[in-house]
């Protein structure tokens, strides 16, 4: 077999930092549910934001389409 | 290691999906074993990186997590087009070079005079010379070149790129990057000779 000493060092390095590997893998993960939380508040609540808004600028009312057949009341 | 056999043993993923199905599920899914299975494969070779081009542990470990971050914010813009680990590595070649140059405005010497030194010069220096070089005097003399030369030498034999993709990680013409090859291995070579003899 070749030898490849390059990937010797590749393969020291990696193998005295494991508790450094998955402590990082913590933050990523922390940081990740962070992410999704803000997204998922924004994606809650922007409509009503934007809704205020409008009403408060003079606007009317965004009539969400509910009626499968917009002829119908 | 713990975290992929949780993930297995749980039932989360299959342990040999590939990385581009990793990533195709993950996108379609957020389901996060996905990611971490990913993360599991190939954080050590990031971490190697980012510790060999950065040189601090600290920096080393900061730099990891925000490309992984860069990498989870990035995924669905990945295209397929390249291996899923040549575009990691890009991604981190240049999260590193770029944080060096910033920090010490590190200046490389430019390639583009192929013309003076012709084609298929890259080889000159024998690949099998550097490969055999013991560990700990490689550890000293990747740490005495500079970032642009180290990150060609890991691509080219750690990682195993070939150079079209070492040309996309890097943004150089195939003849750029043959010349920044011969010239990495020169200097290295050089710095063994003055140390080493």
């Amino acid at each position: 077999m070749e030898i490849n000493n390059f990937k010797l060092l590749e393969q020291q390095l990696m193998d005295q930092k494991e508790a450094q590997l998955s402590r990082v893998q913590n933050k990523i993960n922390i940081d990740r549910s962070l992410f999704q939380s803000i997204g998922d508040m924004v994606e809650l609540y922007f409509p009503k934001i934007l809704e205020v808004f409008i009403k408060m600028t003079g606007g009317n009312e965004i009539k969400s389409p509910d009626s499968k057949y917009p002829h119908e009341k | 290691m713990i975290n992929l056999l949780n993930a297995v043993i749980t039932g989360a993923i299959p342990s040999s999906i590939e990385d581009e199905e990793a990533v195709e599920a993950y996108i379609r899914t957020q389901n996060v074993s996905y990611f971490n299975l990913l993360y599991q494969r190939y954080s050590g070779k990031v971490y190697a990186k980012c510790y060999s081009l950065l040189k601090d542990d600290f920096e080393a470990e900061d730099a990891m997590q925000e490309i992984f971050m860069k990498i989870l914010l990035k995924i669905s813009s990945f295209s397929g087009r390249s291996k899923f680990s040549t575009w990691l590595y890009s991604i981190t070649y240049n999260f590193c070079i770029d944080k060096i140059r910033m920090a010490k405005k590190d200046v490389t010497q430019e390639v583009d005079d192929i013309n003076k030194y012709g084609e298929n010069v890259a080889d000159e220096v024998e690949d099998a010379e550097l490969k055999e070089i013991a560990v700990d005097r490689l550890r000293v003399i990747l740490g005495e070149i500079n970032s642009e030369d180290k990150a060609v030498l890991l691509m080219k034999y750690q990682d195993d790129l070939s150079i079209k993709d070492m040309c996309s990680v890097l943004n150089k013409s195939e003849s750029a990057m043959k010349m920044q090859i011969k010239r990495a291995k020169e200097r290295f070579m050089k710095i063994y000779y003055q140390k080493y003899g």
